[in-house]
């Protein structure tokens, strides 16, 4: 059985999986790993399931102490990581032994880092997924972030499996390109999406990355409410576009310009505030 | 085959136009079509696409499908149904949401400001039947429809960081109940000591989208007393 203390952790750490389908007639948010691909990376490397929980670690570093032998990995954002005193390699296991901390940083590049923990963590359960949603108090360890004290424990102890990942850090000043592809209220545009630099704001969070850098103008300020959905681009009163993350609610009010892809998501959640890219439409329709 | 970005499907004798919402979402829209007829065009989907329907969102005048089939399948059952037995539409649910005004922290200036009495509010907002038009905004908020005219109020200018659970509101035409103590910006007549979401329970929510509401007055006393 793993067992992970927590030592040290100011914010903002959460229990994630691939989050909650089919309360959405409920209002409930889908919610899960920001980027659900470096999840499946730490999931990987560690042995465990395609659709385990994983810790979502953003912000600012989190220090572990193991109270068994627990096989980890991390993936996602850029951090510095350390077994006591050795420095350890990204998207690549080790197995902690009784008593080693495991020291990680503040991303130093990126915004979401995934620990991933052999076996299934044992957490609160709701509508069918552990995915922390702390708004409502659901899943993770009795809804809310990981504290300093809480112990992290899997159910099962499985094997411990040598692995890694060969991955090449993206380049720097690298020219940064979202895909989407169009939604209902893309036509009330006058400017396309294209044809604008954005800016990742400062105010973005696990409901909706805000874009700032152009205001978008629009025909349509609001709608009758209806459906939305994690990478849905809604056009704010002001202007300005907001990207709907993985806590998004499942209706709204704006209009919906674009739908960056599932694809692209985590890709977009990754980029730090103040980081630039451009849009690139994808066509996509219904074959009749 | 062509690919469009919207096509017209005639389903429930109802024109939609059928576009993607997302990867695995078809999002069905009707201009003109009422809240009715949403919510009995999302029952028989329901009945129709069966397991093959993760998720579905109903609102005013649309209703978004996710489907673990292609969307262009959904939207070939949707085109091709056309029989339709009755016992598929569920029984009219009907629900009394004891409220008391008295919790009202907004009760006096929405009075004061559309030119009522407390006591001719209150009367006009008990007098009416709601009915449940939507869940959305957070976890169990329930928006409903049938607020008098005369009583409609503007949203807040400056939302509050936290409305308690199971505070009764007005934003603009609409009413609603907020589940779960959460910022808000309508303005709140009421409370209700009806809890309206539960996690750990199945179904989470004692009402669903097309039930109708009725509010039933209670004392302070009997709010601090309610239980269930």
């Amino acid at each position: 059985m793993g067992r992970l203390k927590i030592l040290k952790v100011k914010m903002l750490a959460t229990i994630q999986d691939h989050g909650r389908f089919g309360y959405r007639k409920y209002g409930i948010p889908q919610s899960g790993a920001m980027d659900v691909a470096s999840l499946n990376q730490a999931n990987y490397l560690v042995g465990n399931r395609r659709n385990s929980a994983g810790i979502e670690i953003s912000l600012q570093g989190l220090i572990l102490q193991a109270q068994a032998a627990t096989a980890i990995a991390l993936s996602g954002a850029e951090v510095v990581a350390k077994i006591n005193e050795t420095q350890i390699s990204m998207y690549h296991s080790y197995e902690l032994k009784p008593l080693d901390t495991l020291i990680i940083s503040a991303p130093l590049n990126g915004v979401y880092t995934y620990l991933g923990i052999g076996g299934a963590l044992q957490g609160q359960y709701d509508f069918g997924s552990i995915a922390t949603y702390l708004m409502a108090g659901f899943g993770g360890l009795e809804g809310r972030p990981l504290e300093k004290g809480d112990e992290l424990r899997t159910i099962d102890d499985p094997p411990f499996y040598k692995r890694s990942i060969a991955y090449e850090e993206e380049a720097l000043f690298n020219k940064v390109i979202i895909r989407y592809m169009q939604s209902p209220e893309s036509a009330c545009l006058q400017t396309e999406l294209d044809e604008m630099v954005f800016t990742i704001g400062r105010e973005s969070n696990r409901m909706g990355i805000r874009l700032e850098g152009h205001a978008v103008s629009s025909e349509v300020k609001e709608i009758v409410s209806s459906a939305v959905t994690p990478g849905m681009i809604q056009l704010l009163p002001d202007g300005s576009p907001i990207v709907l993350m993985k806590d998004c609610q499942t209706t709204g009010g704006y209009p919906r310009i674009g739908k960056v892809l599932d694809a692209d998501l985590g890709k977009l959640a990754q980029l730090m505030p103040g980081t630039s890219f451009t849009f690139k439409k994808v066509s996509q329709g219904l074959h009749c | 085959m062509s690919v469009k970005a919207v096509i017209s499907v005639l389903f429930n004798d109802v024109s939609w136009n059928l576009q993607i919402l997302g990867e695995g979402v078809l999002l069905l829209t009707s201009p003109t079509v009422s809240l009715e007829k949403v919510q009995d065009s999302a029952r028989w989907i329901q009945v129709l696409l069966g397991p093959q329907l993760i998720d579905l969102v109903a609102s005013y005048q649309s209703i978004a499908l996710y489907t673990t089939i292609p969307i262009e399948e959904t939207a070939f059952l949707l085109k091709t149904a056309k029989y339709r037995s009755g016992n598929e539409i569920g029984q009219r649910e009907e629900i009394e949401i004891p409220i008391c005004y008295e919790l009202g922290v907004d009760l006096k200036n929405v009075a004061e400001g559309i030119g009522l009495s407390v006591k001719d509010l209150i009367d006009k907002h008990l007098k009416a039947a709601y009915r449940a038009a939507l869940i959305g905004f957070i976890p169990g908020f329930l928006y409903l429809t049938g607020l008098p005219s005369e009583l409609s109020f503007p949203r807040r200018s400056n939302p509050r960081k936290k409305v308690e659970e199971g505070s009764v509101g007005i934003g603009g035409t609409q009413a609603g109940i907020y589940s779960l103590a959460s910022p808000g910006g309508w303005n709140i007549i009421g409370r209700t000591p009806l809890i309206l979401f539960q996690k750990d329970k199945i179904p989470p929510m004692p009402v669903h989208v097309g039930a109708r509401v009725k509010f039933k007055r209670i004392s302070q006393s009997e709010f601090e007393t309610w239980e269930g």
